[in-house]
């Protein structure tokens, strides 16, 4: 069962104009706390704020280092997002989304990793992904994932990584495209490459 | 290296349903990918982040509540008794109509009431009172020197305020400069004008504030009366004006009931301060600004403001932030700092210190309060390099030229649009 919160609407920023500024006109009363309200009183001082936010995210961010790296890196990866965040908490601004800064550590994060085991080598020259390519690995993890998973072992990072996003935190295209610093319609052109390839896949 | 086809039109409507939700993909991914972490990393990475953050507060100890109500009584009812015996040999004099706070707190005196009041006369003289470019830099000695004297004595409540509702008959800021009427908006002597008229015109290095509060609000940045909100003090006279200062950004949360305004009663200095105000103590609201970085890099930057808080719950936090061009490098670092206040407290100084990196793109600035319950009020932002070998409330008389300010640093310009 997937937990309600990464199915749930976005949760957070209402960056209103000026005429909504009168007490926040259509404001939602919600059980819980936003994940930025949660993130600013850990900021500052609250440790007691850290942990549900933690638990709202730490699975789908394992997922998204799992879906590039194997299960080693993965937690070493994951590890590093956490304490990025935890040393940057005063940079933390509420205008962007928590999700989105979040997985923007991890994008950055993953990059160095990339860059760092191979080195002088461009990111797209590196991909689709390596060792899981090799017919051993491929025969090994058909019997651990599923034909989506192994489907998204093919694409090149960057399309792999807008599904991933898209479908572990909701994120949207402009969001997506922030992470990876391109603009918005090469985000779409990639995804809509991805899913052409996916369908091909799933097809047969 | 085949290059790839572009794709079909059916790959467009394959990628609108797919961004419409519930694809089939979609659903496939989701039963696939089930991992959780293992509960080992979960600890690790707990653990760590609790050991971050210093614990908060301090026990209380079973005797220390009687003895702070033994102490209050102690100090108090003498401190009382001698207030009320001495209180009929006060001379009217003085014209300070609102009563000095007792407490003990820095920055606070009877100013804040006298220049509420030369607040709302500076609205009443609106449609005659311009930018006063000469004397926009003043140190902030001046400005403690001309909030200890005497004030002349106070027009009715409220009497200036006409300005505020009367927005039509608010002429050109700019075409008049009545500078005789500068020492009454702002509490500065001529004396003082002179002072600083001087030390511009000598080219002498910056003082720490960057403007002062002299500043009539310019008819181009005026809402209609109709689309602000007011508060009234004694049933006439409004005090506040609900909207977004201008050359303010203003973002808030959706879990949380906010506003944020102006308040026209006793500001830190000037006409004005912002005030930001919340109902729920759940989420938050900010005022910010962004500038470039390239006058700060390489400096360590100063921000200094004033806060007065007023909350039975939640925060306020004065904030600065360089933004970095690498975001993979500047993961790790830290290039951003928060000052925060919480509880009730009179007018305090806030600085807010960081080192701008070589390769900063960005400097921003702002206030925030979250988990509000109560409001905080902000006045007088300035930015100063610091030299690296002063602490951050040195002098900076010798420092460098002065660097670009935040736009509207003591929110007298208002305002871009309320209800």
């Amino acid at each position: 069962m997937r937990p309600a919160h990464t199915t749930g609407a976005r949760s957070g920023v209402n960056p209103t104009t000026a005429a909504e500024a009168d007490w926040g006109a259509g404001v939602a009363e919600t059980p819980d706390p936003a994940d930025e309200s949660l993130m600013l009183a850990y900021a500052a001082g609250d440790a007691a704020a850290f942990e549900p936010l933690y638990r709202r995210h730490k699975d789908a961010l394992y997922r998204y280092f799992l879906r590039h790296v194997d299960a080693a890196d993965a937690a070493e990866l994951f590890q590093d997002v956490w304490k990025n965040l935890v040393n940057a908490r005063a940079r933390y601004r509420p205008e962007a989304p928590f999700r989105a800064w979040l997985f923007a550590l991890a994008h950055n994060r993953l990059m160095d990793h990339f860059r760092r085991s191979r080195p002088g080598v461009e990111l797209n020259d590196m991909l689709p992904a390596d060792a899981s390519q090799q017919p051993e690995a491929i025969a090994q993890r058909q019997q651990t994932v599923g034909r989506v998973l192994m489907a998204l072992q093919a694409l090149p990072l960057e399309q792999r990584e807008i599904i991933v996003l898209r479908e572990e935190r909701e994120l949207t295209l402009e969001q997506i495209a922030q992470i990876q610093g391109v603009g918005r319609e090469t985000v779409k052109s990639r995804l809509r490459y991805a899913l052409a390839k996916l369908r091909e896949v799933l097809d047969d | 290296m085949t290059k790839q086809s572009p794709p079909q039109r059916s790959d467009d409507d394959q990628l609108q349903r797919y961004l419409a939700g519930g694809s089939s993909l979609s659903h496939a991914y989701r039963s696939e990918a089930d991992e959780v972490t293992p509960p080992e990393l979960d600890r690790a990475v707990l653990e760590m982040a609790h050991a971050a953050v210093p614990p908060r507060g301090r026990r209380v100890s079973r005797w220390q509540l009687p003895l702070a109500l033994a102490a209050t009584l102690l100090i108090g009812v003498p401190l009382a008794w001698n207030v009320t015996r001495q209180a009929p040999r006060m001379e009217p004099a003085s014209g300070i109509s609102t009563p000095v706070a007792e407490a003990p707190v820095p920055e606070v005196s009877a100013a804040p009431a006298a220049t509420a009041q030369r607040s709302r006369e500076a609205l009443a003289a609106v449609p005659s009172v311009g930018p006063v470019s000469g004397i926009e830099a003043a140190s902030e000695r001046r400005q403690d020197a001309s909030r200890q004297k005497v004030d002349p004595p106070a027009r009715k409540a409220g009497e200036g305020l006409a300005g505020l509702n009367d927005v039509d008959g608010i002429g050109p800021a700019n075409e008049v400069s009545t500078e005789a009427e500068a020492p009454q908006v702002a509490g500065e002597t001529a004396e003082e004008r002179s002072v600083a008229e001087m030390d511009v015109a000598a080219g002498a290095p910056a003082p720490v504030v960057a403007m002062q509060s002299l500043m009539a609000p310019p008819p181009a940045t005026m809402a209609p009366a109709s689309k602000r909100s007011a508060e009234s003090v004694g049933g006439s006279t409004p005090s506040r004006s609900w909207g977004v200062p201008t050359g303010w950004n203003l973002a808030q949360t959706t879990d949380g009931r906010y506003q944020v305004g102006v308040d026209l009663q006793a500001p830190h200095d000037g006409a004005a301060s912002a005030v930001l105000q919340g109902q729920t103590g759940r989420g938050w609201v900010e005022l910010s600004q962004r500038l470039s970085a390239v006058q700060y890099r390489g400096l360590r930057l100063r921000l200094r403001g004033f806060l007065r808080t007023d909350l039975r719950g939640g925060q306020v936090q004065l904030w600065l932030h360089a933004g970095a061009a690498d975001a993979v490098r500047a993961q790790g670092r830290i290039d951003a700092a928060g000052t925060v206040l919480s509880g009730a407290h009179g007018w305090q100084r806030v600085d807010v210190v960081i080192d701008v990196p070589a390769d900063a793109e960005t400097i921003s600035l702002g206030v925030l309060l979250f988990a509000g319950d109560g409001e905080a009020h902000v006045d007088q932002l300035s930015l100063v390099a610091v030299p690296p070998g002063l602490a951050a409330d040195d002098a900076i008389r010798d420092g460098p030229p002065p660097l670009p300010q935040p736009i509207n640093p003591g929110f007298e310009e208002f305002v871009r649009a309320s209800r």
